[in-house]
């Protein structure tokens, strides 16, 4: 059974290689990816607000992102009375103390910095996968 | 640096201060002449002390002379009197005459007795008129007396030799004045014996306020008239065997020593009495030992004086010196402060009392504080100016590792992923070369982000805070050698730690950063050694630790040592993993640990390096200010 899964990731290349992963095995889940952070803010508001309409399981968030910044996205999903209860994960190349303890106090579930060697990339999104839509029991 | 010891060391040395110097003078000129007049004084005022004992002898002395001069004088002229009053009357009439013997007596004190006699010699009347036993005293012949025979054999008043009372014991003389007719023949004579009891009175009245002083009277045979002791005055002794007591003739007063008749050392002032042909001797003494007391007492007053004058001359040297000295001290302090770079103490404005020269010193130092403070506060300011520039070039340079970490990173993971991708797609399919291809593609992109991690770790070792704690180095090398436990299997070496290594006090992360360092880059540096073998130890001196880490692997040729210690310089002849900053980052914990390190090596042989650092490390240098 596929989720929904919203990834925010302005690197097409970083993008690619974690759909790559998460459709691996045959897996179905409905991947949303958006570029930058408006976008992601526009997917949001104005598709998930909605009653009818079911919000994703996961938010893959990169930190880095044009337009609108990531800690930014982040605070206003996490300011929302509906979008606040979507597990969000920062995903991302930045391990900078300041910018992991502010995305902590607005509210991130998950930290987790980018390793360069693929065969821990790999990993690291499979043990996401695992963890936050198997074995974390969501809203 | 070696300067300034030698210059503080220098200044050490005992030297005089101004106070000491100026003591130093002005107690000389204080001092100096009291010690010169003491010293010539001294001896002298014995002499004067002296003198003036014999002055004073010579003088009671010739006062005594005098004395007796005059009650003499005075004794023979009533006797004269007498004798005219009778002349006058032309009358040798025994009532009439006793009446004029006895208020003549009465009138002139000094006469134990009183006579008219005639010219035969016999008394006609006398005063008393009867001795104790009742016998009439008139009546006597004193015809066979000298005085008589001298009267009649000159017909001038004579005064006989010193007689001593029959009755009375006292010694007495004669005074005999004749007694003439109209036609100027004697016809009687009238006599008073002159008591000298009353010359004892008239001694002992003189010397009686002088202390130790002693009045003698002899006649001209040496017999006491006139002695302080009444023993030897009643015996009448004759002392004229005694030195002290010759006899002085004519008019002069001379000093001299002897015994007296105790046998006690006397200095004395002895005068004639040469007065009616007297030849008696005035002996003026006192005892020499109680002269010498006195001289000595007076020698003792004058050292006594003159001590207080030199205490005194000191003492006013001590606050003269004190209180010239005390502005240039001042000063002096002051300019020490200035000189170790301590502004606070400022020299007030000179008062009206300090000297011309003083008051300009101290004016011109004042001003010298008050530019070196402005000069001192406008450098703080600078220099805090500065640090707060550096502070933020330093953040800015940070944020700047940070964002091009993340930037570089990117494409980094893009590649890394991308040839992944790429060789499990092609599968069994991959040839030879293609393969060779990726995996350089992989290993490359895999150094890539070694470097950014190393890059960034430089960095971060600079931003870290440094807590210094007692480490016990064994244990800590143990714990790095465990770290890199997988190094050392790969290369099967030799690991041989010293036991105990010197315990220091140093940051705990720092070190073992250090350590492991040193040991990644000994095993790094192997080459095809058949033993590879790790040395760690430690030395201490004096207030300084150093460790060594040896190896014997392929050595640092001389020619690059300068570059040993450098970012990212790993020498390009030596085929080894890694990116090179692992010494540059040792360097920098070294030197915020306020240490130094260096190396010895020869080639193929091995290299030693060696670091050194405070044994009780209290404070790191914050090399973000510096």
């Amino acid at each position: 059974m596929g989720y929904n899964i919203l990834l925010v990731e302005d690197n097409e290349d970083h993008a690619e290689l974690i759909i790559q992963v998460l459709e691996e095995e045959g897996r179905v889940h409905q991947i949303y990816w958006v570029k930058d952070g408006q976008e992601a803010l526009d997917y949001l508001f104005q598709r998930c607000t909605e009653p009818k309409n079911s919000v994703p399981a996961l938010i893959l968030l990169d930190l880095k992102l044009p337009k609108v910044n990531g800690l930014e996205v982040l605070k206003e999903i996490k300011e929302n009375d509906v979008l606040q209860v979507i597990p969000v994960v920062m995903l991302t190349t930045s391990n900078r103390n300041e910018e992991i303890s502010s995305a902590y106090r607005l509210g991130v579930n998950s930290y987790v910095t980018k390793p360069v060697k693929f065969e821990e990339y790999y990993e690291k999104i499979k043990s996401l996968e695992h963890f936050w839509l198997k074995t974390n029991q969501g809203p | 640096m070696d300067c300034t010891d030698t210059e503080k060391h220098r200044s050490k040395a005992f030297r005089f201060g101004l106070r000491g110097v100026l003591f130093c003078c002005l107690g000389l000129v204080a001092a100096l002449p009291v010690l010169v007049l003491g010293i010539i004084q001294v001896p002298r005022w014995e002499a004067v002390q002296l003198e003036e004992v014999d002055r004073e002898g010579r003088f009671v002395a010739e006062a005594l002379v005098h004395g007796i001069g005059q009650v003499v004088e005075g004794h023979v002229r009533a006797v004269e009197t007498l004798a005219g009053q009778v002349q006058v009357r032309r009358t040798l009439d025994p009532v009439l005459l006793q009446e004029m013997v006895t208020s003549h007596r009465l009138l002139y004190g000094g006469f134990s007795f009183m006579y008219v006699a005639g010219i035969d010699g016999v008394s006609i009347v006398a005063e008393p008129a009867s001795r104790g036993n009742g016998k009439p005293t008139a009546g006597t012949d004193y015809s066979t007396r000298d005085y008589y025979k001298k009267l009649m054999q000159t017909q001038k008043t004579v005064i006989s030799r010193v007689q001593i009372g029959k009755n009375s014991g006292v010694p007495n003389i004669q005074i005999v004045a004749p007694i003439r007719s109209e036609a100027g023949e004697m016809i009687g004579f009238a006599e008073g014996s002159l008591d000298l009891s009353s010359i004892q009175e008239m001694a002992d009245r003189i010397t009686s306020g002088i202390s130790g002083l002693k009045a003698a009277v002899l006649d001209h045979e040496g017999r006491v008239i006139v002695h302080p002791e009444p023993l030897v005055r009643k015996s009448v002794a004759n002392l004229s065997d005694l030195p002290l007591f010759q006899p002085v003739r004519g008019n002069v007063t001379e000093i001299h020593m002897g015994v007296d008749e105790k046998g006690i050392l006397m200095r004395a002032s002895a005068a004639g009495v040469d007065a009616y042909g007297f030849g008696w001797t005035v002996v003026v003494y006192r005892p020499q030992a109680e002269v010498q007391t006195q001289a000595a007492a007076a020698r003792k007053d004058v050292m006594t004086i003159a001590g207080m004058a030199l205490f005194a001359g000191l003492g006013l040297a001590t606050f003269l010196a004190g209180g010239l000295s005390r502005p240039i001290r001042k000063l002096a302090a002051i300019a020490t402060d200035v000189g170790e770079g301590n502004f606070s103490n400022l020299p007030g404005l000179p008062g009206w009392w300090v000297p011309r020269e003083m008051a300009a010193l101290q004016r011109r130092l004042r001003e010298m504080v008050l530019q070196l403070r402005a000069h001192t506060d406008e450098l703080e300011r600078k220099i805090e100016k500065r640090t707060q520039q550096l502070k933020k070039a330093n953040q800015e340079l940070e944020s700047f590792v940070y964002s091009v970490s993340h930037d570089l990173k990117a494409p980094v993971i893009s590649l890394y992923g991308m040839a992944t991708m790429l060789k499990k797609r092609l599968g069994n399919q991959i040839d030879e070369k293609t393969e060779h291809y990726l995996q350089r593609l992989l290993s490359n992109a895999s150094f890539m982000e070694q470097l950014i991690t190393d890059l960034l770790d430089f960095s971060k070792a600079g931003k870290r805070t440094f807590t210094p704690e007692a480490l016990d180095t064994n244990r800590l090398v143990k714990d790095v050698i465990c770290q890199c436990d997988g190094k050392i299997r790969e290369k099967n070496a030799k690991i041989r730690v010293m036991d105990p290594l010197p315990s220091v006090v140093f940051d705990y992360t720092g070190l073992c950063q250090i350590f492991l360092n040193f040991i990644v880059n000994a095993l790094k540096f192997m080459g095809n050694q058949s033993e590879p073998t790790v040395e760690i130890g430690g030395i201490v001196a004096d207030e300084f630790v150093t460790f060594y880490v040896k190896d014997n692997g392929i050595g640092i040729d001389p020619k690059h040592s300068h570059v040993i210690f450098g970012v990212f310089q790993r020498l390009k002849e030596v085929e080894v993993e890694g990116t090179g900053i692992g010494l540059a980052v040792v360097k920098k914990l070294i030197d915020i640990g306020g240490g130094k390190v260096w190396f010895e090596s020869e080639k193929g042989r091995g290299t030693t390096f060696f670091f050194q650092i405070s044994k009780t490390q209290t404070g790191f240098v914050n090399l973000d200010a510096a």
